[in-house]
């Protein structure tokens, strides 16, 4: 199977830190150039433990969707909080997202960020990404870039914010106008952590 | 390498029952959580999972699975039980512990009613392509379902399936509980 698994330490997202990326969804507006839709939701979201505290926190379903929008299967999210260290991991199954009539595919796609003692890093596995059925080759590189028709697919997208805090976003799809959709993200650092199978702006 | 993996994960299960009573005291609690598939008799059988303690309690966690070969649809109702299968060291990548986990508990299914479930899942370290998962289902305390005679469990690179089993360490303030619980499952 192709599983393609990506990391990235804290330096190396040190080198796309940008300013502000750490609230949705300004983070994908700066970046992308995405949209904000009238409507946000969010499938299996965590809520967020803030740092040094001792919890764990869970969201689970079967199966969901957005509409026509998107579907996934065994949606999970996970944060685990600790005095001093926080793990987050989202991920779902049978990814099916139609954005515009781009078809965007895969048969897993998980996030993971970790924050021990402050020093960051992040993980992305995917597996059979494609794009109207034609299979997409990922470098296993942060912040893969692949253009779709009137928008953009960053896939493990990994960002630091100025206090450290590393967010993951497995997949990040913007087509301007239409929607801007985040699956499977997870957040870990200073400003605490958090995860969600699906966050999406239409 | 396949009749060794089908010999493991029988294995893995069987000892399970064992386990269960030996080391139900150990401690201290740690999770485990997963998201990917495993192929089931051809077919894509999707999943996620979570264990662990939560306030001292191993009945932390969560299991949704979707088998497309059959149909069948698990939604987790509680978990009973969380238990040690092994520990193979450290992850120098995470920094996590490796080994795997029994993970039991009850669910809601849309072809046998209400079950008892156990899983077995395995973290090797990053990059995950050799974790695994496995589950077996029990109706009234006989199996009516289980990946556990199956070829191969992992969960990508040269096998069938994809995802990522993830150890994480024990926290030591007041999360912390022992493994055990009870499974009905097994």
């Amino acid at each position: 199977m192709r599983d393609t698994v990506s990391h990235g330490s804290g330096l190396l997202a040190a080198a796309v830190m940008v300013a502000g990326l750490l609230v949705w969804p300004k983070a994908s507006e700066a970046q992308l150039g995405g949209i904000t839709g009238p409507t946000t939701t969010v499938l299996g979201d965590t809520g967020t433990i803030a740092a040094g505290t001792s919890d764990v926190r869970d969201a689970s379903q079967v199966a969901g969707g957005i509409g026509s929008l998107l579907a996934g299967e065994a949606l999970h999210a996970v944060t685990i909080g600790y005095p001093d260290q926080i793990d987050s991991e989202a991920s779902l199954a049978a990814l099916a997202l139609n954005l515009a009539g781009v078809s965007i595919g895969a048969d897993s796609v998980m996030a993971r960020a970790f924050s021990v003692a402050g020093d960051g890093f992040g993980i992305s596995n995917i597996t059979n990404l494609s794009i109207n059925g034609v299979p997409i080759p990922m470098t296993g590189d942060p912040n893969q870039a692949v253009g779709i028709p009137g928008g953009l697919l960053v896939i493990n997208e990994q960002q630091v914010a100025p206090d450290g805090t590393t967010v993951v976003n497995a997949l990040h799809a913007v087509v301007s106008g239409v929607a801007d959709v985040v699956v499977a993200s997870a957040t870990a650092g200073a400003s605490g952590g958090s995860a969600k199978a699906v966050q999406a702006s239409y | 390498m396949r009749g060794i993996l089908r010999l493991l994960a029988i294995a893995a299960l069987a000892l399970g029952a064992r386990a269960a009573y030996a080391w139900e005291n150990e401690g201290p609690c740690d999770f485990l959580t997963g998201g990917g598939f495993i192929i089931h008799l051809g077919a894509k059988a999707n999943f996620g999972v979570g264990g662990g303690c939560k306030n001292g309690s191993p009945t932390w966690g969560h299991l949704e699975y979707i088998d497309h070969g059959t149909g069948l649809n698990v939604h987790w109702t509680s978990i009973t039980g969380y238990f040690i299968f092994d520990n193979t060291g450290n992850d120098p990548k995470t920094n996590q512990p490796t080994g795997a986990r029994l993970i039991c508990g009850s669910a809601r299914t849309n072809l046998y009613g209400d079950v008892d479930w156990i899983v077995n899942a395995r973290d090797r370290g990053e990059p995950g392509d050799d974790d695994w998962f496995i589950i077996r289902l029990k109706k009234n305390g006989v199996t009516v379902y289980t990946t556990e005679f199956d070829a191969d469990h992992t969960l990508g690179g040269p096998g069938p399936g994809g995802g990522n089993i993830q150890l994480h360490k024990p926290n030591p303030s007041t999360l912390s509980g022992s493994f055990g619980g009870f499974c009905n499952a097994f």
